[in-house]
Order: C-alpha cells, then structure tokens, then sequence
C-alpha cells in the first residue's frame, strides 16, 4: 500500500522459465530491475504453464510491479536516504561526442545523479520502387539484415557509453528502444521518472531529429525540461 | 447434516518458494487449529530489495469445521 504523499507507479510483466514459477519470477524482476531503481514488491495476476510440442514445460508468471515515483532513493549499502538526480539521454550517432561527455560529467559533478540511457531505433531503409513498375526491388531479407545491423551498431554505441563511464558504476543504464525516438522515450517514461531529459543530435540540416523538432516535442509531451547538445560527430 | 464453517486468512513467506511459504502458513495454523482440510490461495506476493527476490508470500483461506460449545 502506499503511504500518504507518495505515488506510485504500477507495471506489469510476463516472465517465463523452464524451472518453475518462483524462477520465471526471479528472472521477470531482475529484468524489470534493471530500469526500476526502487522496486519493492510484485504481485503475481496469473500463473500458468505453456506446452512445447516435445513435452517440455514453460512455467509463466504475470506480475504487477509497483515503486515509487518520488525521486529520494536509497543507495545501495547505505541507509540514509538521498536525492539522486535522473537523466534520460537520447543519443544514437553522437553517443561517443565529447561534448555529450562533458554536459554528463557536469552533471555527475553536481550531485547524486543517475543517467539512463535511450537509443532508439535507427530508421528502416527507405525503400526505393523501380519507376517503371513500382515494385520495390529490394529484397526483404535485406530490409531485415539493414534493420539487425542498425540495432547491433547501436548496442555497440551503448557498450562503448556504459564502459566511458564505468567509473559511475550502476548510476549509468541504457537500452535501445524499439520505434521512433518519441514513442521510444515514452516507454521509458511510463515506468520510470526523471528530472531532465537530454537530447544528444548531429547539427541542424544534417540532424533527422532537429528536423523532426524532437527537443521541442519531446518537451510537448513530457513536461520535463529538455536539453539539447549538437555535436558534428561522434 | 447441516454443517458451518469457520474461514481465516493467513499470510505465509519463505525465502525459497510460494509452496514453502503456503506449507510454512498451514504449519503455523495447524498448532491452533483442528481438522484443516482445504487451502485456497488467495494470492501470491513477493518481496524485491536490491533487485533480487528475497521474500515469496502466500496468502491461503482455511476453511475448519466450527464446533460448537455446548
């Protein structure tokens, strides 16, 4: 139950695992715990079982998760309770720029901070028809093999990021999200909060993002303060 | 024959499984009460710190035959 004065956000989840129901539930909270700093207890809606054709049993569990939306957390191993800071960063091609680095850096200098990380997914190859007969002639398996190759760069990126900045140890957590930048960080905010929103772009002209006004819709839907750094590269 | 039931509600842990946990709830009520037969459960939590799992909790309805005091 939440006490008085505290909200609560509420998600829920599907885990699954060979083992049992207590283990399904293991692996669906370590996953969820991986973007919810301040997860306190689940709920279990539904337990039930998948067949394989070779006999072998799926035991699935749904789960209600429930944590705090306020921002003072406890730090790990401590009991005193802080009030940590969170960025979301939204940055694919310029994840590496130095001047993202340093508006981080800044930050983490400030105070208690935490930097979640979204990249999302870069944009499918624009399909190109033959004049003549309008058929596109790219083949769907390459379409598919374009789209794999962008998300395994971007967790590339991500990698390099979460290793620049080891030294923040579990302050620093990412993804890459599936879907256009808006709908990606939307996700990340339906069960997560955050103080600040910072948008990593290429300069205006050759940014996609610039031209699609992300900053300002992002501030549009959100509510949140929005920070833009333009790098030419990373 | 006419027969009334008493019902409770109990809220068994363990650090292992639900099932441990139910067993732990009917073990505790066992000490108290006769003739326990059926368990439903009402629902299943569990407790997350430092993101693992550290708690599961069962929560059973028994059913016992009241007896009464004549």
């Amino acid at each position: 139950m939440a006490s008085d004065g505290q909200v609560h956000k509420v998600i829920r989840l599907v885990a699954t695992s060979e083992a049992s129901w207590e283990e399904a539930a293991r692996v669906g909270v370590a996953e969820a715990a991986k973007s919810i700093t301040d997860l306190r207890t689940a709920r279990v809606i539904e337990s039930d079982l998948m067949a394989g054709p070779s006999g072998v049993i799926r035991y699935r569990v749904k789960l209600e998760v429930s944590f705090q939306l306020d921002r003072s957390r406890r730090r790990a191993g401590s009991s005193e309770t802080v009030l940590v800071r969170r960025y979301l960063i939204i940055a694919n091609q310029t994840l590496p720029s130095p001047a993202l680095h340093e508006l981080i850096s800044v930050r983490a200098a400030a105070g208690p901070s935490e930097f979640h990380v979204l990249v999302p997914e870069p944009p499918r190859p624009v399909l190109i028809g033959d004049p003549a007969t309008g058929l596109v002639t790219l083949p769907a398996e390459e379409i598919e093999q374009q789209r794999l190759l962008g998300l395994a760069e971007a967790e590339e990126r991500l990698d390099d990021f979460r290793r620049a900045f080891a030294d923040l140890g579990g302050a620093v957590s990412g993804e890459v999200g599936l879907g256009d930048p808006l709908t990606a960080a939307r996700r990340v905010l339906e069960r997560s909060s955050f103080d600040e929103i910072i948008v990593s772009t290429l300069p205006a002209g050759v940014s996609r993002w610039l031209k699609l006004d992300l900053p300002n819709r992002l501030q549009r839907s959100f509510d949140l303060p929005v920070v833009s750094v333009v790098s030419t590269d990373g | 024959m006419d027969s009334v039931y008493n019902v409770v509600e109990l809220i068994g842990s363990s650090s292992d499984s639900w099932e441990q946990a139910a067993a732990n709830a009917v073990a505790e009520a066992s000490k108290t009460l006769r003739d326990l037969r059926v368990a439903e459960v009402v629902e299943q939590d569990l407790v997350v710190e430092g993101g693992q799992v550290v708690l599961f909790r069962t929560k059973l309805r028994l059913s016992f035959k009241h007896e009464s005091v004549e």
